[in-house]
């Protein structure tokens, strides 16, 4: 067989076909089926790798907090507050509440004391009497 | 394809990505034929055939969302997905090759009563595309049968149109030597 034959008889292999039950059966399969729409945060590329748009953003934010804060305390300072007792009682005793109840106190120490004296002088004249 | 035909194409593939059943339903009535006819003639089996194009359309359809129009055509993506599915269908089952006889096959708009002699030849070719190799039977069915263009073809078997003519050319050569010596047998006997 030549191979302009072979062609030609390559062609008639063209007129392949599926079953029409076939087809159609298939098509209401898939028409039955629910393909996923598409995803709204669409993916992209970064040198060949598939990630979400959120993800490089989201690294830039942790970026930024962290130099912010790296920027406004030293090393030192970079310690839990709520493990920080000194600072705890300093900030105790600099609040107006308890500088206030410490005044009301010593008045009222005060006053007792001169009470106290009032009330022996008083006893004194009283016996004299 | 011609230009009207192509911006059709693409609003079906719009439509089929936000999950259009309908839009994706014509694209289906478009390519079922032919990826229908390149997996019968790489696996000689309708009940294989229809097995891996129902695997072709219905993993297309549900991966619709990951196609992306990156300059090759929604008909390269399916025979890409065609290719892997015959692939996986050799991997994993024992392959029964069955010759069915060429009416069995050939859709009944063919007279093939007056055309016998081109049938019992259409038959030969038939039987001698199993002994190709993988590679020069997809070349055969899609440049011979199904005519694309080289560079199409490139795009689907991943090379360049280069190497796509060569193995086009030892493809051919290898067919005509296979029916030669099937031909010589026959006179032989």
């Amino acid at each position: 067989m030549d191979e302009h034959k072979i062609l030609e008889n390559l062609k008639q292999l063209s007129h392949i076909s599926p079953r029409d039950e076939f087809r159609q059966g298939l098509k209401r399969t898939l028409l039955a089926t629910t393909a996923l729409p598409e995803a709204p945060l669409v993916r992209r590329r970064i040198f060949g790798i598939e990630i979400f748009p959120l993800v490089p953003l989201a690294t830039a934010a942790v970026l930024v907090l962290t130099v912010v804060l790296s920027l406004n305390t030293g090393p030192e300072a970079q310690v839990f507050a709520g493990l920080n007792n000194e600072e705890i009682l300093s900030e105790l005793v600099s609040s107006s509440d308890i500088n206030i109840s410490l005044n009301e106190f010593s008045s009222y120490n005060d006053a007792d004391q001169k009470i106290n004296v009032a009330l022996k002088e008083a006893s004194r004249y009283g016996t004299g009497r | 394809m011609s230009e009207a035909q192509e911006f059709n194409e693409k609003d079906l593939i719009r439509g089929a990505k936000r999950g259009n059943n309908r839009d994706f339903g014509k694209l289906y009535d478009q390519f079922l034929p032919q990826i229908y006819r390149f997996v019968y003639l790489k696996v000689m089996n309708r009940q294989d055939a229809e097995d891996i194009c129902h695997h072709v359309f219905m993993s297309a359809w549900t991966n619709m969302r990951n196609y992306r129009d990156i300059g090759y055509s929604f008909s390269t993506w399916l025979y890409r997905i065609a290719r892997n599915a015959v692939i996986d269908f050799y991997r994993t089952k024992k392959v029964n090759v069955e010759l069915a006889s060429v009416e069995d096959v050939l859709s009944d708009g063919v007279d093939l009563a007056s055309q016998l002699g081109a049938t019992l030849a259409t038959e030969r070719v038939l039987a001698a595309l199993p002994r190709l190799t993988e590679e020069q039977r997809d070349i055969i069915i899609m440049r011979f049968v199904e005519e694309l263009d080289p560079g199409e073809i490139a795009e689907i078997m991943e090379k360049n149109t280069g190497a796509v003519r060569v193995l086009q050319h030892r493809a051919v050569h290898s067919l005509k030597k296979i029916l030669s010596e099937d031909s010589d047998q026959t006179h032989t006997v």
